[in-house]
């Protein structure tokens, strides 16, 4: 056998083949299917980080930093003479310059949150229908001053948002109007509502009415207006739910890229299609794209709309204004019930002070953990090494 | 260096927009698919293997600095995916080519049709086989020698951007390049002389047959 039979190849002619090797389509779903696994390993690793940081904060750790925390608070506490006195000045001091103000201005009725204290707020409700629109657009101030500097990680997300509150009220008429003029104002609007009497009174002139309304708010001003439905009335209950289609509408999303870039290629090969048998063909498959991409479409239209508005149900039920006969004496039993109410609004006040106290001090309090935490740690480790020493 | 707005998806898909690295991806998802299945030679393996790269793209995409191209960096997690795979399995997954009939998309047949349209159903079937016998050859050679002939031959890369796809020095690409050349043309001589050679034994079995006739 020559050289020139062991030859048959030089590399030019190699070259040229590889070179000529057509490129692999990607499969048809493998962008969805990447998008969905990409969406699912972000949630992975934020479920890992917090399973090793439960890892980390076994029993022992846990009372450890228990301890410690208490242990600061108390110190700090101490030297800043906060714990037995009742300053509330003081301690709006440090929530800082906007809250502080915020507090001052609707500090007439505002007192109470949305999932707040039922006990102080549940007669004096009808008078403040009429100021809950001021008030709201007050709080809605702040709160879009707030959202400027802070970035919402949801926004990214595409979550439905809906609320539901039952509220008791004596001046249902000037609820329920209240509640169109926030969601009015806020740039939302009310898809449905009813209402009927319940119970009726013709010889006293007492209608009383039971009812629902459902309005849709642009999700910025969600929890803004959730919070003055709340106040506006005495909250009997509240739920809420979301529902997050972000994985969905990815996954689609991904579909519709795919689909239309199927579509452009069919139409590209349709235009140098000649057979009408071809054409036929490709005319059945580009329909069937086109249906689906409808289907997607509007399916996507759907959410976008869903989660652009957030859903507030309210049940509204009017109550009679019922007047409480005051015994001229005070017996034993009241004067002990006085004292105890006393002694317990006195435990809420300081428990709130020292609340607001340790809201203004939490980066301290970290920070402290932080230090003592490693201090221990230190201990611990070389209290440990130390007895093994000994022992050897 | 980069594609239009490519640094700013970068940027955005660093501080974790899906979004972003979405559109930034999309523009590699072919390459790296092609680069995967010249190297396992197995259409599935090479969605699979794609796949895991580009999250694996997804996940360091915040230690890439912007100074390497983003591509020799994209190409050099691939290739080492690709090789960690092979070395996983330790059998040479890339020889059979069998799913070229079985798992064909829409797509595929389609790209199929506009490509061959003009030839007739005998050049395709010689078209397709070597296709096929091509692939074969280049995967007997070393995951090593394979990846340099990839992306010297089929993705056209500099041999700098080899260096930086590989992480080795030029003068290892080339010689690295020198030595697959060389082992590429033995194989490519080798099988087809065993070819002429169970051709000539077919031959001359079927005339001695005859002759006995």
């Amino acid at each position: 056998m020559n050289q020139k039979d062991k030859e048959i190849y030089d590399f030019d002619e190699i070259e040229k083949k590889l070179k000529s090797l057509p490129e692999k389509d990607l499969p048809v779903d493998f962008h969805s299917n990447l998008m969905s696994k990409i969406y699912k390993s972000k949630e992975e690793e934020k479920m890992k980080w917090w399973d090793s940081i439960l890892k980390m904060l076994r029993p022992r750790e846990i009372s450890i930093v228990a301890a410690v925390l208490l242990l600061t608070i108390v110190v700090i506490a101490q030297t800043a003479g906060v714990i037995g006195v009742n300053n509330k000045n003081q301690s709006e001091m440090m929530l800082g310059q906007s809250l502080s103000n915020y507090d001052s201005t609707v500090s007439g009725g505002m007192s109470n949150s949305f999932s707040g204290d039922m006990f102080a707020n549940s007669t004096a409700v009808s008078e403040e229908a009429p100021q809950a629109a001021m008030r709201s657009e007050k709080k809605m101030d702040l709160d879009s001053v707030m959202n400027q500097k802070v970035v919402n990680p949801e926004d990214n997300l595409k979550i439905i948002k809906t609320a539901n509150i039952t509220l008791e009220t004596l001046d249902f008429d000037g609820v329920l109007q209240t509640i169109r003029n926030l969601s009015k104002n806020s740039g939302g609007y009310v898809e449905n509502s009813s209402s009927y009497i319940y119970e009726s009174h013709p010889d006293k002139g007492e209608y009383l009415k039971k009812g629902n309304i459902k309005v849709r708010i642009p999700k910025e001003q969600y929890e803004s207006i959730k919070t003055e439905v709340g106040n506006i009335g005495k909250v009997i209950s509240t739920s809420e739910g979301t529902e997050n289609v972000t994985e969905n509408y990815v996954e689609i999303e991904s579909k519709t890229k795919t689909l239309e870039i199927q579509q452009e290629r069919l139409l590209d090969i349709m235009k140098k299609a000649t057979k009408v048998e071809e054409l036929i063909q490709l005319e059945a498959r580009l329909s069937e794209i086109r249906s689906q991409l409808e289907s997607y479409k509007s399916q996507m239209k759907n959410w976008d709309k869903l989660v652009a508005y957030s859903t507030i149900y309210v049940d509204l039920t009017q109550v009679r204004n019922l007047e409480i006969v005051q015994p001229v004496d005070k017996n034993l039993m009241q004067r002990i019930g006085e004292s105890f109410s006393s002694s317990i609004n006195n435990i809420r006040m300081t428990t709130e002070d020292l609340a607001v106290w340790f809201a203004g001090n939490i980066i301290i309090i970290i920070i402290n953990i932080i230090i003592y935490g490693a201090l221990i740690i230190i201990v611990i480790m070389g209290t440990k090494k130390v007895i093994k020493m000994i022992k050897k | 260096m980069y594609k239009d707005d490519e640094l700013e998806l970068i940027n955005k898909a660093k501080k974790g927009d899906i979004r972003a690295f979405e559109e930034l991806i999309i523009g590699y998802e072919k390459d790296i698919y092609n680069i995967a299945y010249r190297m396992l030679g197995n259409a599935n393996d090479a969605e699979d293997v794609s796949q895991e790269v580009c999250i694996k793209i997804y996940k360091s995409l915040n230690i890439y600095n912007n100074k390497s191209k983003l591509y020799t960096w994209i190409y050099k997690i691939t290739i080492n995916t690709c090789i960690d795979e092979i070395r996983k399995n330790r059998k040479n997954i890339g020889l059979k080519y069998i799913d070229e009939n079985i798992n064909v998309g829409e797509s595929e047949i389609l790209q199929q049709y506009k490509d061959d349209k003009e030839l007739t159903p005998e050049d395709k079937y010689i078209k397709k086989e070597e296709k096929s016998d091509i692939l074969q050859k280049i995967n007997m050679l070393d995951p090593d020698h394979r990846a340099v002939i990839i992306l010297r031959y089929i993705n056209n890369l500099e041999y700098e951007e080899i260096a930086e796809s590989l992480e080795c020095s030029l003068g290892t690409v080339k010689s690295r390049i020198n030595r697959a050349k060389k082992k590429l043309q033995e194989i490519f001589n080798n099988v087809e002389q065993k070819e002429k050679k169970v051709r000539l034994n077919n031959k001359k079995g079927g005339d001695s047959h005859e002759s006995k006739r």
